[in-house]
């Protein structure tokens, strides 16, 4: 697995032919592969040196905000939501494919560093120079501890190759410890180079320093050696080189995730050269079987991705994630672009390949039937954070989050009475995340918004007066078109006829005109206070959290509100 | 209903492009019956977008109708065309194919409109959205006082840098009257714009996805056609904004008795919309009949084979039936003169290599199936060998793309 870090000899042997992997499902046990927590991400916008010197702020886009899940071992976790609310980011941020906001993610017990976007890391192999480059720096610096030891010996009468080993030997250690912690990448052949010399460091230096140092100095040099060794071999961190090796990713669109100008025998070689895997022979027989494993013919092998259909070139891509033999892979909608006759083939293929490789997947889509279809688990999320997490079973079954109720709702179902079935449609649209609602995001569309207590309104009527003071807050009403189109009619009365599509009981009627007219003078701020003070929702003022029962739902209409909340419920008379 | 509006019969269309001549649509038959929503359902390439287009007139250059009748029932232009092009009349139908060009293009919108997946192709990004409808309003109007002024820019479906140019130069608040603005709001009313008297003074980028899409709707209906073509209206949208549109459309169509003709891949869309299907495959439609003909008693396995490919959202688990191999290539030298979908077709015999005409099959009246299976079952004596078809495919690989240009 570790080829990269202590790399004599190490690398993985390839199968012949055969599907690896299977030995690491052994003990399918109760840690997660996968662990997530508070991943944060946003983008920023406005963030330029001419937007600062006109002094614009820059405008966080919350992307992602705060998502915490695990994924076991040979489970698949799906991933739902509408396009926009950050499933694929997500998916991305968790791979370390862009750097995180905030928030951790946990490998295999093991932390990746990198994550949280303290410490840079490579996302890409080095291209030769730097290969080079970190070869003759290896070189360089050896000298340059010869050239200083020599000055030491001379005074301290040392002998000097000890005192060169030993700075061969330093120069191993920080390279081991740097590129564990992810601040610098050295290639396969800078670690080969470094190992080798550390090695025979080693085996001369420690009867020299028995003789020179006695027990004392024995010591100190294996126990450096072990704390390195282990450092690394045991993989205490885990290199960004390994965890991507151990990760996949398979992306939505065919079309363009495959380098046009690369055969596909090359497209899936490609991660087995970048990460020296095996002998040519070797990579050779791995990528036919590959390729003939995800139902192609090895004779295409020396074809161009535009000879090949949507499935079949999403099938190369999946060839090509598995080249590396990973544990993890995140499906991003990977049957999106394809026809439903061909979606069908490669979930199939997707689920066969899970079983024969023990693959642990996220698969990532907006397709509720294909996550149905496909996934143990269930997470549901809505701008940026998820607001449901179940077992696939009981999620479909018995939704908690009125979200999810209205996303499985919505569905329709390619059946006979599908056109009797009544079903609840929301009728906003998403609000943008660069303004996410106060309180619970999906307050502005929720259909079971909670309205303060005692307000004695309908669910339309309230969501009619809670739409209407939404769009005075946000300055949607024009008052130049409401003056135009009152001509000689009270401003107020228009606007009321216009903005209220439901009749309200008298008392609400007219605590609302008031509003209005307020409004009508041009203070928008004071007519929305007004509402506010009567409407205001606790699904706007406190944020749902999800819990961490089973099947957790982050909503109030579940668990207990916060307690400020019990207090400050507002009173109407 | 059971009044017959549109009658196609043998439409051929075919686009002649550097590879060679693609048959997109071939020897289509379908009827459409007044107030009905009709379903056309198939994969992607398989000549859903080019029969509707052909049926809008839409079709250019390097396509072409190359055959066939779309004959359209309306007595009124029966009664104006009778004396000129006699052999285009039969009864109250009119054979759209063959009445002169600008005889056809009156029809557009008032006869027939068109929605399609991305609505910002049926809007200019300069104008406001209720000065396009008002626009397509007064276009109408004048249309139906006097035929001859017919030309709206922006009518037409792509929009260049030039026309967007000229339209920012010359702004069209002139063609917009008082009585179009009006309307506009209405049309924005009907389909469920919110504040739609404001909304109607904002241009196309201020409005979200969904509401654009419902916008179109409110464009399209401006001319009250008899006829609405909706080319995947919902495909580029979440369910939940589709849910909403499908809503829409379907109460306008209860409340206005028009006729559409819905294109679409999904089948839930289907069973949830459409009165009577017609399934297609590589430019034929290859079964046709009511929702319980498709749903509960095709015959063709093209249709069994979709229907076993969609994963069950009330049910977990299993694995699912997909069809074998790919989509066809369209490409006429590499099509042959058999049932198309016998190379994928895991009940294809002997008699399929013979292309099997309409064979009527058990259900409802209209319900006819493109396989030998409507006529006599599956023989297993006389089932092609698996490899038949292997010579044949190889180097077919390419089939998908040449769809995948819309
Ligand atoms: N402008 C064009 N030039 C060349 N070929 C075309 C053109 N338009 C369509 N075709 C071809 O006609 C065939 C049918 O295409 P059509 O767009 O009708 O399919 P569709 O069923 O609407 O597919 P989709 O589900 O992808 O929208 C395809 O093979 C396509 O490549
Ligand atoms: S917290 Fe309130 S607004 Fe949010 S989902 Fe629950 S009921 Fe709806
Ligand atoms: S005609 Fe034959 S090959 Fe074609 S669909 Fe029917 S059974 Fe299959
Ligand atoms: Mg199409």
């Amino acid at each position: 697995m570790t080829e990269t870090a202590d790399g004599v000899e190490d690398r993985e042997p390839i199968p012949e032919g055969m599907p690896t992997g299977s030995d690491r499902t052994a003990d399918a046990g109760d840690d997660p592969l996968v662990s997530v927590r508070e991943l944060t991400k946003y983008f920023y916008e406005h963030d330029s040196l001419y937007d600062r010197l006109l002094d614009r702020g820059p405008v966080s886009i919350q992307a992602v905000d705060g998502i915490s899940f695990d994924i076991y071992e040979g489970e698949t976790l799906g991933l739902v939501g509408e396009s926009g609310c950050g499933k694929s980011t997500a998916g991305e941020t968790l791979l370390n494919l862009q750097e995180a906001t905030d928030g951790s993610v946990a490998f295999d017990g093991e932390s990746i560093d990198g994550i949280d976007g303290s410490v840079p890391s490579s996302t890409a192999d080095p291209p030769v120079g730097v290969k080079l480059s970190s070869v003759l720096l290896a070189v360089l610096g050896v000298v340059a501890v010869a050239g200083g030891g020599s000055v030491v010996t001379a005074a301290a009468e040392y002998p000097t190759w000890i005192v060169v080993l030993g700075g061969a030997w330093l120069l191993h250690g920080l390279a081991s410890v740097g590129t564990a912690y992810g601040l610098w990448t050295v290639e396969a052949w800078g670690w080969r180079l470094a190992t080798g010399v550390a090695v025979l460091a080693v085996a001369l230096s420690l009867p020299t320093l028995s003789v020179a140092g006695g027990p004392a100095g024995v010591g100190v040099v294996a126990g450096l050696g072990l704390f390195v060794y282990l450092l690394v071999r045991r993989r205490v961190f885990i290199t960004p080189s390994e965890f991507r090796r151990r990760t996949a990713i398979v992306f939505q669109d065919p079309f363009s995730s495959l380098d046009p100008r690369m055969t596909i025998g090359d497209v899936v070689r490609q991660p087995l050269d970048v990460h020296d895997v095996g002998t040519k022979e070797e990579r050779r027989e791995r990528v036919r079987y590959l390729i003939e494993r995800v139902g192609l013919s090895a004779d295409q092998l020396d074809r161009y991705p535009s000879e090949f259909s949507g499935g079949q070139r999403q099938r190369i891509a999946i060839a090509r994630a598995l080249a590396l033999d990973p544990d993890f892979v995140v499906l991003d909608e990977p049957t999106s672009a394809l026809d439903v006759s061909v979606q069908a083939q490669v979930l199939n293929l997707l689920d066969e390949l899970q079983d024969e490789f023990g693959l642990t997947y996220l698969l990532i889509s907006h397709d509720l039937s294909v996550i149905r279809h496909i996934c143990d688990r269930v997470a549901v999320m809505y701008l940026g954070e998820i607001v449901e997490l179940g077992d696939a079973e009981d999620l479909f079954e018995s939704p908690r989050h009125p979200y999810t109720e209205v996303l499985l709702d919505n569905v329709p179902r390619a059946a006979m009475g599908e056109r009797e079935r009544d079903i609840e449609t929301l009728n906003v649209d998403v609000p943008s995340p660069r303004d996410p609602p106060s309180g619970c995001r999906f307050r502005t569309r929720c259909p079971e918004v909670i309205p303060p207590e005692d307000v004695g309104l309908e669910q339309d009527q309230y969501r009619a007066v809670t739409d209407l003071r939404q769009r005075i807050e946000d300055r949607e009403v024009s008052l130049r078109t409401a003056r135009q189109q009152a001509e000689d009619r009270i401003v107020a009365q228009e606007l009321a006829d216009r903005l209220l599509e439901v009749d309200l009981p008298p008392n609400h009627r007219s605590y609302v005109d008031e509003a209005l007219e307020v409004l009508a003078e041009g203070e928008y701020q004071d007519a929305a206070d007004h509402l506010r003070e009567r409407y205001e929702s606790v699904c706007e003022r406190y944020h749902p959290h999800l819990g961490d029962e089973d099947h957790p739902a982050a909503c109030h209409l579940h668990g207990p509100l916060p307690e400020e909340a019990e207090e400050a419920r507002p009173v109407v008379e | 209903m059971s009044e017959e509006i549109l009658r196609i019969s043998d439409l051929s269309a075919r686009f002649f492009t550097n590879e060679g001549q693609v048959n997109a649509v071939s020897n289509l038959d379908l009827t459409v019956e007044r107030g009905e929503v009709f379903g056309i359902v198939g994969e992607s390439g398989s000549g859903k977008s080019v029969t509707a287009l052909s049926i809008m007139d839409l079709i250019d250059s390097p396509g072409e109708i190359t055959d066939g009748r779309i004959e359209y029932r309306n007595a009124d232009l029966a009664e104006a065309v009778a004396d000129t092009h006699p052999e285009a009349v039969d009864g109250e139908f009119v054979d759209l194919l063959s009445i002169p060009e600008d005889a056809r293009k009156s029809l557009r919108g008032s006869s027939f409109s068109m929605i399609f997946q991305d609505p910002m192709s049926s809007f200019n990004p300069s104008l406001t959205v209720g000065e396009q409808i008002a626009e397509a309003v007064e276009v109408q109007r004048r249309a139906t006082a006097n035929p001859r002024s017919t030309k709206a820019r922006t009518k037409s479906v792509e929009y260049s840098l030039s026309s967007l140019v000229l339209s920012t130069v010359l702004p069209s608040r002139r063609f917009v009257t008082e009585a179009g603005r009006k309307r506009a709001v209405e049309l924005l009313d009907m389909v469920g714009i919110p504040d739609p008297a404001q909304r109607t003074d904002e241009y196309p980028h201020e409005y979200s996805g969904g509401m654009l899409q419902r916008a179109m709707i409110a464009q399209a209906l401006a001319g009250e056609p008899d006829v609405l073509i909706a080319d995947e209206p919902t495909t580029a949208l979440d369910v939940t904004i589709q849910a909403q549109v499908l809503d829409i459309l379907r109460d306008l169509q209860e409340e206005t008795g028009m006729t559409i003709v819905l294109i679409t891949h999904n089948l839930g869309v289907i069973a949830r919309m459409c009165d009577r299907v017609g399934v297609m495959y590589a430019g034929e439609v290859v079964e046709r009949g009511t929702l319980g003909d498709i749903f509960q008693r095709q015959v063709h396995p093209y249709t069994a084979g979709l229907l076993g490919s969609i994963p069950d959202i009330e049910s977990v688990g299993g694995r699912l039936e997909p069809i074998e191999g790919n989509v066809p290539s369209l490409l006429d030298h590499e099509m042959g003169d058999r049932c198309y979908f016998a190379d994928r077709c895991p009940k294809a015999m002997e008699e399929c290599l013979d292309k099997p005409p309409d064979i009527s099959a058990e259900g409802s009246e209209d319900h006819v199936a493109k396989c030998v299976l409507a006529d006599h079952p599956y023989d297993p004596a006389r089932a092609l060998p698996d490899d038949h078809f292997e010579e044949l495919t190889v180097g077919q690989g390419t089939a998908g793309e040449v769809a995948d240009d819309d």
